[in-house]
C-alpha cells in the first residue's frame, strides 16, 4: 500500500487531502472562527472586564469595582426606564413583524404578475441604509414640518371641498375614548400631534419605524419556509379535506414554525441592540423617555466618559439574549421537519 | 458515488464543480486580477503629488460651522497660509457637531487620529487623555492679555490644576424677536415676566415662542440659562450640587406656565435645528439661539430679518445671566505625534484671532478678549445697522460657563450630556412631576454624578 501510495503523484496526494473531511472542515470553518472570536469574542471579554472597573474614556484599564457600576446603573430612573423601554420596543415591534411578515409571506408565495416587482419592493427597506431610511422617518414625523400632520390637517379635497382627514381621525378617537382606562385624545388642528415629542407617540413610532426596517428580512424568511414546504403535504391536506383556516393552522403553521422561530429569533436580537433608529429619531426624547439600553449606554459610556457604567448598562440585557437564543435554538431544533 | 465522479471528471464530463474545482477556480481568478493590475501600477509609477511636498503632517478635525465662510476661510486660507510658513501639510476634517463626542472617544480609544480636537464644549471628562495646554494659555497670554472668564472656568482643573483645553472662542446667546409681534402685544422680552405675559398673546397670533426642552443642545442652554436668571444652578462655586432648591422650583413654574400658555408640545421634539426652522419660517415669536438665526434671515429673508431685534437673554427675579452658546476648545491629545507643531498652530491661530472673527461673521467671539483689537468697532460697523453691537454687552456681561458659578467639570459635562436639564423642565411642563418633586428629583438623579467624579479625583 505503501509502495502505491508514494506512486501517486503529489498532486493527487493533495487533492486527497482537500478532499479529507478532518482537514477541509477545520480549514473552511477556521477563518470564519477566528473572524468571531476576534471580532465579538474578544470585544465582549473586554466588555465584560471594563464593566466591572471605573475605567473613563480612552481607558482600557481602571480600577475593579466589581458590580458597583450594575448596581449603580439599577438605581438610575433613566436606566430602568431604558431597560422597560428595550423590552416593550423589541416585543412590539417583533409582534408587527411576525403578523406582518405572515400575511405578506403568504401573499407573497402565490404566483401573480408583477410579484417579482412586488416582492422588490418590499424589500427596499431592508436594503437601503438603516441611517438614510430612519432619516427619512424623523422628517415625516418632524414637529413642525411633519407630513402626516400636514395630511391630517389640510383640506385634501380639490376645489376647496373642504375634506380634512383629522375630523373622521376624531370620529375613531372618540370611540376609543369611550373604552375604560384608555384616553387618547383629540387632533387639534393648530396643534397636531408631536410624533416625536410625547412618550407613548415617540415609542410608537420608534416601534413602526423598527418593525418596518425588519419586515422584509421576516417575510424573506416566512416565503423560504413556505417553498419549502412540499408539494405532497399540501396535496395530503387537501384530500383530507383541510382547507382554508384549518389547513393553516394544523399544516402551514407548524411547518413554518421552525423557519418563523429563526426569524423572531434574529428580530429580537437585532431589535434589542439597535440603536439607530432611536437615536436618530428622538435621542432618547422628550425628557429621556424613550431610551433604550443602547442608546443609555451610549449617552453614558461614550458621551458622558463613563465607560465603565457604560458596558455595564450595555451588558445588561446579554443574559437574557443569551436564553432567549438557546431557548429558540432548542425549540427550533424540537419542531425541526426532518 | 465518489469514485464515479472522479472518473467523470478524469474524463471532463463532471456536470457539476467540486469543491477543488471551486478552490482551484478562486484562487486562479484572483491571480489573474491580481496579476492584470500589477503592470498597470508599474506603469504608472509612483503616484505623483501635484501638490508641494512638506515636511510635517498635522491633522485637526473641527466641526462643520455654522456659517459655511468660516470653513472656507479656515480650510483654504488661513490653514494654508500657516502651513507655508511652517512647512507643514495642515489637513482638515469636518463633522457635523452631533458627531463631536462620540469621535473624540473613538480616536482615544484608538489612540490614534487627529493632533488637533476642536470641541463643542468644555471636555473634561477627556482630562487624562489631553495634555497641559498651560503653556500655550501662557504664551497667548503674554501676547494678547488675559484669558476671559468663560475661557478660565470652562477649561481649568482647579482641583488638578491642569488645563484640560484651550478655550479658543465662545459664541454669546442672545435671543431673537419679532419686532412687529412684540410690537401688537405691546410688550418686549425684557423679563422673563414679560415673556410669560406675552407667550399666550402671541400664540392667539398664531406665533407662539419657541423655548425647547428637548434632548438637544439649544434646550440645555436656554434652561440653565433661565435657571441663573431666576438664581438657581446646577453646583455651587465648591462643585457641590444645588439643584434642590426654591430658585429652580421657581424657574421650573415659570417656564411652565410660558409652555401651558404660550407654546406648543412641537418643543419637546425639537432638535438643534428646530428653532431656527421654525423662526425662519416666520411662525416663532421668540427663540434663544446664537445668530446663525438672524445671519440665515440676513441671506435668506432680508424682511425678517430688518424685522427681527438681537437682545439679551431676559432678566429674571435675580439677574440677567446667560450661557455662552457653545464653547470652541481646541484639545491635543497625549498620543499626539505632532504636540509642538499642534502648541504652535493653536497659540498662533488665537494670537491672530482676527480672521476668525471676521469670517465667522462674529459667530466666534475670541477667548481672549485682546485676541481682536476693536472688536466693538466691528460689530458696530456692520452693514445691517449696527444689529450686532449688543453681542459685546452679552459677550462681557451676560455670558458665563457651563457649571457656573463653579467651573466645568465632568460632572457638569455628564448631566449636560445626558438631558438631565431638559428632563426635569419637560416633566414638569408636560404635568408628569409638581416643580417641587423635579428639583428633588433632579438632585437625586445629580448626586451619585458628583460623588462618581469626587471619588475619581477630578472634582
Amino acid at each position: 500500500m505503501a509502495a502505491v501510495a508514494e506512486a501517486r503523484p503529489q498532486s493527487r496526494r493533495f487533492r486527497d487531502l482537500l478532499e479529507d473531511r478532518r482537514f477541509l472542515a477545520p480549514a473552511l470553518i477556521g477563518p470564519a472562527a477566528l473572524f468571531i472570536v476576534l471580532l465579538v469574542g474578544a470585544p465582549l471579554v473586554l466588555a465584560i472586564y471594563l464593566s466591572m472597573t471605573d475605567a473613563t474614556a480612552g481607558q482600557l484599564t481602571g480600577k475593579f469595582v466589581w458590580f458597583h457600576n450594575f448596581v449603580d446603573a439599577w438605581h438610575n430612573d433613566n436606566f430602568r426606564r431604558a431597560l422597560r423601554n428595550t423590552i416593550v420596543f423589541t416585543l412590539a415591534s417583533q409582534a408587527i413583524v411576525l403578523v406582518g411578515a405572515g400575511i405578506l409571506a403568504h401573499a407573497l408565495v402565490r404566483p401573480f404578475r408583477g410579484r417579482w416587482f412586488l416582492r422588490l419592493l418590499i424589500l427596499l427597506p431592508w436594503a437601503a441604509p438603516v441611517a438614510v431610511s430612519t432619516i427619512g422617518f424623523l422628517w415625516i414625523f418632524d414637529s413642525q414640518f411633519s407630513v402626516v400632520n400636514w395630511t391630517l390637517v389640510h383640506d385634501l379635497m380639490p376645489g376647496g371641498g373642504h375634506f380634512y382627514l383629522y375630523r373622521p381621525v376624531n370620529w375613531v378617537l372618540g370611540g376609543i375614548d369611550h373604552l375604560p382606562w384608555v384616553h387618547v385624545g383629540k387632533i387639534q388642528p393648530l396643534n397636531p400631534p408631536q410624533w416625536l415629542g410625547q412618550p407613548t407617540l415617540a415609542m410608537l413610532a420608534i416601534i413602526f419605524v423598527q418593525a418596518w426596517r425588519i419586515l422584509p428580512f421576516a417575510t424573506v424568511i416566512f416565503i423560504a419556509g413556505l417553498a419549502s414546504i412540499p408539494t405532497e403535504v399540501h396535496d395530503a391536506a387537501k384530500v383530507d379535506g383541510a382547507t382554508g383556516l384549518r389547513k393553516f393552522w394544523h399544516v402551514t403553521l407548524p411547518l413554518q414554525l421552525p423557519i418563523a422561530t429563526v426569524a423572531l429569533l434574529f428580530g429580537i436580537v437585532f431589535t434589542a441592540t439597535d440603536m439607530t433608529v432611536v437615536y436618530i429619531l428622538t435621542s432618547g426624547g422628550p425628557f429621556n423617555s424613550t431610551h433604550m439600553l443602547t442608546t443609555w449606554a451610549y449617552q453614558t459610556g461614550i458621551v458622558s466618559s463613563n465607560l465603565g457604567e457604560g458596558a455595564a448598562i450595555s451588558l445588561y440585557l446579554l443574559p437574557v439574549l443569551l436564553v432567549v437564543t438557546v431557548l429558540m435554538l432548542r425549540f427550533a431544533r424540537r419542531v425541526e421537519v426532518s | 458515488m465518489p469514485e464515479n465522479d472522479d472518473g467523470l471528471e478524469e474524463l471532463g464530463l463532471s456536470k457539476s464543480l467540486t469543491r477543488r474545482q471551486v478552490l482551484r477556480r478562486t484562487v486562479g481568478g484572483f491571480l489573474v486580477l491580481y496579476g492584470g493590475t500589477l503592470p498597470k501600477v508599474a506603469a504608472a509609477g509612483v503616484p505623483k503629488h501635484v501638490h508641494r511636498q512638506y515636511k510635517n503632517t498635522l491633522k485637526i478635525i473641527q466641526w462643520s460651522h455654522f456659517v459655511p465662510a468660516y470653513d472656507v476661510w479656515f480650510d483654504k486660507t488661513y490653514t494654508k497660509r500657516w502651513g507655508d510658513k511652517h512647512d507643514t501639510d495642515v489637513q482638515v476634517d469636518h463633522i457635523a457637531l452631533a458627531q463631536l463626542p462620540a469621535r473624540a472617544q473613538a480616536e482615544v480609544a484608538a489612540q490614534s487620529g487627529h493632533d488637533i480636537f476642536g470641541h463643542l464644549s468644555p471636555q473634561a471628562g477627556l482630562e487624562d487623555q489631553v495634555i497641559n495646554h498651560k503653556e500655550i494659555i501662557q504664551e497667548v497670554t503674554r501676547k494678547v492679555g488675559k484669558v476671559s472668564q468663560v475661557g478660565f472656568k470652562s477649561c481649568y482643573n482647579p482641583r488638578t490644576h491642569k488645563w484640560h483645553g484651550f478655550p479658543e472662542n465662545y459664541v454669546p446667546d442672545p435671543i431673537h424677536f419679532r419686532k412687529d409681534l412684540w410690537h401688537q402685544v405691546g410688550l418686549k422680552p425684557s423679563t422673563w415676566d414679560d415673556v410669560r405675559k406675552a407667550a399666550p398673546k402671541l400664540k392667539a397670533l398664531g406665533h407662539p415662542v419657541g423655548l425647547g426642552m428637548s434632548n438637544e443642545l439649544d434646550s440645555n442652554m436656554l434652561l440653565i440659562a433661565l435657571m441663573q436668571c431666576y438664581g438657581a444652578f446646577i453646583q455651587n462655586a465648591h462643585a457641590r450640587p444645588s439643584i434642590n432648591s426654591k430658585h429652580t422650583v421657581e424657574a421650573l413654574k415659570t417656564m411652565r406656565d410660558i409652555y401651558k400658555n404660550g407654546m406648543t408640545n412641537e418643543i419637546f421634539a425639537w432638535t438643534a435645528a428646530s428653532n431656527n426652522q421654525g423662526y425662519l419660517s416666520g411662525r416663532l415669536s421668540l427663540a434663544v439661539n446664537a445668530i446663525s438665526i438672524i445671519r440665515s434671515a440676513e441671506d435668506a429673508n432680508p424682511a425678517l430679518a430688518q424685522n427681527t431685534s438681537v437682545a439679551p437673554i431676559p432678566r429674571g427675579p435675580v439677574q440677567r445671566l446667560g450661557l455662552e452658546h457653545v464653547m470652541g476648545v481646541y484639545t491635543i491629545w497625549k498620543f499626539s505625534k505632532q504636540k509642538a507643531l499642534a502648541k504652535r498652530f493653536i497659540a498662533d491661530l488665537e494670537v491672530n484671532y482676527q480672521g476668525a472673527f471676521k469670517n465667522s461673521k462674529f459667530y466666534n467671539f475670541p477667548a481672549f478678549r485682546g485676541a481682536v483689537h476693536n472688536y466693538t468697532r466691528q460689530l458696530a460697523a456692520d452693514p445691517h445697522k449696527g444689529k450686532y453691537k449688543v453681542l459685546d454687552l452679552i459677550a462681557r456681561k451676560y455670558t458665563v460657563n457651563l457649571g457656573y458659578p463653579g467651573f466645568s467639570n465632568a460632572a457638569i459635562d455628564e448631566i449636560f450630556n445626558t438631558w438631565l436639564v431638559p428632563q426635569m423642565f419637560a416633566q414638569v411642563a408636560q404635568g408628569k412631576m409638581t416643580p417641587a418633586e423635579a428639583a428633588k428629583a433632579a438632585e437625586h438623579e445629580f448626586k451619585p454624578i458628583f460623588a462618581k467624579w469626587r471619588a475619581r479625583g477630578k472634582i
